[in-house]
């Protein structure tokens, strides 16, 4: 079930948002929970992280959509925002809250569920996925996510997360066959690294939660492409 | 020993020639699959051998010139159907894979009669034909990795003419010296052994590959160098008309200025309600001249302007999304001609569709931890043909064509950038990644 909510003020185009939401329900076969709310104050108020999706004008009377995103990506970076907004300069913006993607009014069902499509897409493939691997004594289970990245040194592995290093046994050839390779990327020989953790690159290292690990010259422009192909997601 | 050796048997040329078409065919774009190309060979190998070694065998000397030209014809056929090529292209590339044939038949026959004369050695029918596959193989790998060292765009012109009689006239000086002993005794160029004859046919089909290679390499310099020239033409045009867009936009915001003030004065005196409903429309009907593009950088901002009215004049909808700061790290002039290009670009794909609707086209440029990134989507129809990782255009005008693509590469490249393409459902993608650090 896709929770979305809309956050529109004029009556006419809470309408034809809802119309659209029905007819894309019908077309594509997704179920949908749908909630209006007319105002950018009201919406925050009420807000609690409980949505997938929202459509938001970005011009309302008492809070304007800009400022209620804002107020939303305190407390929620997940949820997917689409404006909605018939001036394109306003929602040019849309950067500072993570909106990359807007609906210009007056909005056709077409470019409307291109955009929804999208944003569906992005939402899917957030899954989570295991990792099973073997430790000292027995085995251990890891959120793939947190894996920032993982070093082979001679025949252990070191698995680096957000609260402590793992000491693996195994090769790391091995280890990157069981991992998601839309994720993961082998910068060099003896390092995996996880590339939503990847924060800048360098001219011979990548930055990964500010460490620089090495990378090899010819592995740059593959590593390159893999970066742009998974922050699609 | 299964020849008479003072004649070079047909078989060593059929293999020959088609080993160097092969060649030639593999340096430059296929239109095969894999098995096709295999199927292809298989029965050029069949025909060119039959011709040359059962209806070709003692030919009278009238024959001889229709002869070569057949053989050649079948090159030319072989590289046509192979490779994506114009058909002058194909002619040229035929001349240069008939003359590799010629001199790597006339090497290996020569070391074969050494082999045969001197070392004694025997050879079966079986062994013959893999002493030839191997020494072909060695010759024409050797050329293989010189081509790939030297040059550096293969095929990526069009042979002109004047390019392919070059080569053809190269290739009949060579011939003709080097089979002239066979014709002729009593010339100052021919030899009467049969070790001198196969010295200077060797040596003078050498001279044919070096000669065709240097020319070879000379074209493909000159047309290197013609691309750099073209694309700072485009890049000299463009700037020029980033000027122009840059005044008549300032020359727009000023008359929204007056405009704007003029309808604030009106009404302050309007008598009726009616008047001041009017003005106010006026007034939300000319907001949309307001600075429309307010990025965070200027030179963006009149580029996205300058689209932006072009779009609507084409009906396209152009959306945007640009953290215009994030781009402080690039020259003026390169952000013009990137986001120029990238825009023209997808402005001249979607133009294509006749839905309206569906004419879409969203950037955004957005700071994502210390990368940039450059997106621009836009719907597509149309089967896209890839050449390079690179879209290459429908487009008749084959010379111009290509290089708002090019240019944006090249720019991609001087800031170490990445740039991939993607299609799906419709869309077309074009993704730049700079790194900030």
């Amino acid at each position: 079930m896709l929770r979305i909510a809309v956050v529109e003020d004029q009556s006419i185009y809470q309408e034809q948002l809802l119309d659209y939401l029905q007819r894309f329900q019908k077309e594509n076969q997704v179920p949908m929970d749908v909630q209006t709310f007319t105002d950018g104050d009201e919406f925050i108020n009420k807000y609690d992280a409980q949505f997938d999706i929202i459509l938001m004008d970005v011009q309302m009377p008492l809070m304007d959509g800009m400022s209620a995103a804002e107020e939303i990506r305190k407390v929620d970076s997940k949820v997917v925002i689409i404006f909605i907004t018939n001036m394109a300069q306003y929602a040019i913006k849309g950067y500072a809250v993570d909106a990359l993607d807007y609906v210009l009014k007056p909005i056709t069902y077409y470019a409307f569920s291109e955009r929804l499509n999208k944003a569906i897409n992005r939402l899917g493939k957030r899954e989570v996925e295991y990792l099973t691997i073997k430790v000292k004594n027995g085995y251990t289970r890891l959120d793939m996510s947190e894996i920032y990245y993982i070093e082979s040194q001679g025949h252990k592995l070191l698995l680096k997360t957000k609260d402590a290093t793992i000491e693996a046994s195994g090769a790391i050839k091995e280890l990157e066959k069981e991992l998601n390779d839309d994720w993961f990327f082998r910068i060099h020989r003896s390092y995996l690294v996880n590339l939503a953790h990847v924060e800048g690159v360098k001219d011979k290292g990548v930055i990964v939660k500010g460490e620089e690990l090495p990378i090899s010259r010819s592995n740059r422009k593959p590593f390159m492409e893999a970066l742009v192909d998974q922050w699609d997601m | 020993m299964p020849y008479d050796l003072a004649e070079t048997p047909g078989g060593f040329y059929a293999v020959a020639y088609l080993m160097s078409a092969l060649l030639f065919a593999v340096l430059n774009k296929g239109k095969r699959t894999k098995i096709e190309s295999f199927l292809i060979t298989l029965s050029f190998l069949a025909l060119i051998f039959i011709y040359m070694e059962i209806i070709n065998t003692d030919v009278h000397m009238m024959f001889f010139v229709p002869s070569i030209l057949v053989s050649i014809g079948i090159i030319y056929l072989y590289i046509y159907l192979m490779c994506d090529l114009s058909l002058l292209s194909v002619g040229y590339y035929t001349a240069r894979a008939f003359i590799v044939g010629e001199f790597i038949a006339s090497f290996s026959y020569q070391i074969y009669y050494f082999a045969v004369l001197d070392l004694e050695m025997s050879f079966t029918y079986f062994t013959t034909y893999l002493f030839i596959f191997i020494s072909y193989s060695v010759v024409l790998a050797f050329m293989y990795l010189l081509e790939k060292r030297f040059v550096k765009n293969h095929s990526t012109h069009d042979v002109t003419a004047r390019e392919m009689f070059s080569a053809f006239i190269i290739v009949a000086v060579v011939f003709t010296m080097s089979n002239i002993s066979y014709v002729y005794q009593n010339t100052p160029f021919s030899g009467s052994m049969a070790r001198d004859i196969f010295n200077i046919r060797t040596l003078v089909d050498f001279g044919g590959v070096a000669l065709l290679f240097a020319y070879h390499i000379q074209i493909n310099e000159m047309n290197m160098k013609f691309e750099v020239e073209k694309l700072q033409n485009l890049l000299r045009l463009q700037i020029a008309n980033y000027e122009l867009s840059e005044k008549s936009i300032e020359l727009v915001n000023q008359k929204y200025h007056d405009l704007k003030h003029q309808i604030a004065v009106l009404k302050q005196d309007a008598s009726t309600q009616e008047a001041v409903d009017y003005l106010e429309q006026m007034e939300d009907d000319i907001k949309i001249y307001e600075a429309q593009n307010k990025t965070g950088n200027k030179v963006l901002d009149t580029v996205l302007m300058g689209k932006q009215l072009h779009c609507q004049d084409v009906n396209v909808t152009l959306t945007v999304v640009a953290e215009g700061k994030a781009l402080d790290f690039m020259d003026p002039v390169d952000i013009s001609t990137l986001f120029g290009n990238i825009l023209d670009n997808a402005i001249e794909s979607v133009v294509k569709i006749d839905d309206i609707e569906k004419r879409l086209i969203h950037l955004t440029i957005s700071k994502r931890k210390s990368f940039l990134s450059v997106r621009v989507e836009n719907c597509y129809e149309g089967k896209l043909i890839f050449n390079n990782g690179l879209p290459v255009t429908t487009k008749k005008d084959k010379n111009f064509h290509g290089y708002g693509l090019k240019s944006i590469q090249q720019t991609v490249k001087k800031y170490d950038g990445t740039m991939t393409i993607k299609t799906e459902d419709g869309w077309f993608e074009l993704r730049i990644l700079f790194p900030l650090l």
